[in-house]
């Protein structure tokens, strides 16, 4: 199981790698002096100057990707060039609020989906079943920046249930939470129906019956806990996509996050910002897909 | 002289291919929407009643009537010329984006699968690591690279699903590189770039096929939600993902300016799911079987 788990681990260092060298040369890719685009628009001559020293422009590119990295490593992700304090000092605090977020909404989907699967599953062919294939494909099709705002038409703006847009308590979690989390509620459905549906044709499960247990104890305790297996690493890998969606949920709720942030430096061209806020979610996703295959690993035994 | 009679030939696959599509009704209602959608896209200006472009602020927010079917927004724009006009540009949004990844992608796989070897390991390290990014995170980094505004929107979310492609088309060209029809065409002398062209690609066309149509529901929402974002520039362009955000501003007073292009995003991608599902299922063997 160690070995496992080392081995895995250890694959995640070159796509680290990889997608730190992608964030530093798209960040050259800008056309311009990279000191001015480290410096800012505005920035004085000795500043400049300062930061073509800082970050070694005048040596070659892969020196100066060595000192982005040592400097990453070391916590340090430049100064924003719009608000003169660390990137770092930055995007943290904002960084929890987008985990709080993305985490509120995998909740949520798990706490929608899983019984919706089972429901589909169980009373395959029936409304139940039809119902929440139709609620399925609407979350598929809805997408956060449309179901945000119809949420916050209909729930906040109408009815008053929920605040519109903010970060002050956990009552304003609830609606982007659920905006963000019901796309992965469509996928984990889908997928949950089929396994289960997979699992319920068994023998194992035949066995269980012929036990005489009753059906409910034969799907909740025989058939779903192997039916889980693949919803796991649907979960895992949608917790990532939503470090991306999560901007949309962010820009409709103005939920001070990375994401918002990170939109707002591209309109400002703060590429220190920019290129800090893209690297943290990047690795983050990294390491939530590490996760995923570690838990699947887990529960899987023939993995293990 | 008598001739023999020629016995019909068999349906091909692509005819049994239509005959599963037709026999999916949620499928057909997609696609006949869908149709619907580019019907109007192309009939464009011939069915805006006005310019979509041009403000009236003596008659701004206006509800929907006679006058203006779904009423006019924050500068007295008629909101049913602008969703009409948004038609257009999401459609062609997404398309672009597609042919965007498709291009790259295709040609990539290809050359990554059928070569192999160093070629492979480069194309296969670039896509996971082009992968480790979530897809909305690496199209926002080249449209800060690019600069924002319409086309490079639709650049930046080409860029971002063309190692879908790559991906996809590898696996595919690496399958069919071993198969026997492929192993003669190299035995005959064929060269690689007409084995390739004649032989390997024609068999990657149904998963390309089936892999586009459900990525573009995905491209049609990211370039409308980089719209959203306000990144496709000149906020006066009639695009439904930035006339959803300026239409928030108002939810109180005037929410027909968020349901308008709402609920033409949602028709849209409704459609292009329901009919893409379809496609999936009637390229699927175990669904075509299951059905009979």
């Amino acid at each position: 199981m160690i070995v496992v788990i080392l081995r895995r681990a250890i694959r995640t260092v070159p796509v680290l790698l990889g997608a730190s060298v992608l964030v530093f040369l798209s960040i050259r890719l800008i056309p311009g002096d990279p000191a001015l685009i480290f410096a800012g628009d505005h920035a004085t001559p000795e500043l400049i100057a300062q930061t073509r020293r800082e970050l070694g422009l005048d040596r070659p590119l892969w020196a100066q990707y060595a000192v982005f990295v040592r400097r990453a490593l070391g916590g340090d992700l430049g100064t924003s060039t719009r608000t003169g304090r660390p990137v770092v000092d930055e995007l943290m605090p904002r960084y929890r609020m987008t985990l709080v977020l993305a985490g509120a909404a995998i909740a949520f989907s798990v706490a929608a989906g899983v019984p919706l699967g089972i429901l589909a599953a169980v009373r395959r062919g029936r409304a139940p079943d039809k119902i929440s294939v139709a609620v399925a494909l609407l979350g598929v099709s809805l997408p956060t920046f449309l179901l945000g705002i119809l949420l916050q038409l209909a729930l906040a703006v109408r009815l008053g249930w929920f605040p519109v847009a903010g970060a002050q308590s956990w009552h304003h979690l609830v609606l982007p939470a659920v905006s963000l989390g019901a796309f992965p509620v469509a996928h984990i459905t889908r997928l949950l129906r089929t396994s289960l549906l997979d699992a319920l044709g068994e023998d194992y499960t035949r066995t269980a019956r012929a036990k005489g247990l009753p059906e409910s104890l034969v799907v909740l305790r025989h058939a779903l806990r192997p039916a889980l297996i693949p919803a796991v690493t649907i979960v895992g890998l949608q917790f990532g996509a939503m470090l991306g969606a999560s901007v949309f949920a962010e820009a409709v709720f103005t939920w001070p996050g990375v994401g918002r942030y990170l939109v707002q430096a591209i309109a400002f061209r703060d590429y220190p910002v920019v290129q800090g806020a893209v690297l943290l979610l990047a690795a983050t996703y990294v390491v939530a897909n590490l996760a995923v295959d570690l838990a699947y690993a887990w529960l899987d035994p023939r993995i293990r | 002289m008598a001739v023999a009679a020629v016995p019909r030939p068999a349906p091909g696959p692509s005819s049994r291919f239509w005959a599963q599509v037709r026999r999916d009704r949620a499928g057909m209602g997609g696609l006949v929407l869908f149709a619907l959608v580019v019907a109007v896209a192309v009939a464009g200006p011939a069915v805006m009643p006005y310019d979509p472009r041009q403000p009236d602020l003596l008659a701004a927010f206006r509800p929907p009537s006679a006058a203006h079917l779904l009423g006019t927004d924050q500068l007295g724009r008629d909101l049913f010329s602008r969703v009409v006009a948004g038609a257009r540009a999401s459609l062609l949004g997404g398309l672009g984006a597609l042919g965007v990844s498709l291009a790259l992608g295709v040609p990539t796989g290809l050359v990554a699968g059928y070569a192999g070897g160093a070629w492979d390991d480069v194309v296969m390290g670039l896509v996971e690591v082009l992968m480790s990014f979530p897809g909305v995170l690496l199209a926002l980094l080249a449209v800060a690279v690019l600069g924002p505004g319409q086309r490079n929107v639709v650049l930046a979310v080409g860029l971002a699903s063309a190692p879908v492609f790559a991906r996809l088309v590898r696996g595919s060209a690496l399958a069919l590189r071993e198969q026997e029809f492929v192993v003669a065409a190299r035995a005959l002398g064929a060269r690689p770039a007409r084995v390739v062209a004649r032989h390997v690609l024609p068999g990657c066309v149904p998963p390309i096929v089936v892999t586009a149509v459900l990525r573009l529901g995905i491209t049609i929402v990211t370039v409308a939600g980089l719209g959203f974002l306000g990144l496709g520039g000149d906020p006066a362009n009639p695009e439904w993902g930035a006339m959803l955000s300026a239409g928030a501003e108002f939810l109180r007073a005037a929410p027909h300016l968020v349901l308008a292009p709402g609920g033409a995003i949602l028709v849209t991608v409704l459609s292009v799911n329901l009919f893409g599902d379809a496609f999936a299922d009637a390229l699927n063997p175990r669904v075509r079987a299951r059905r009979g």
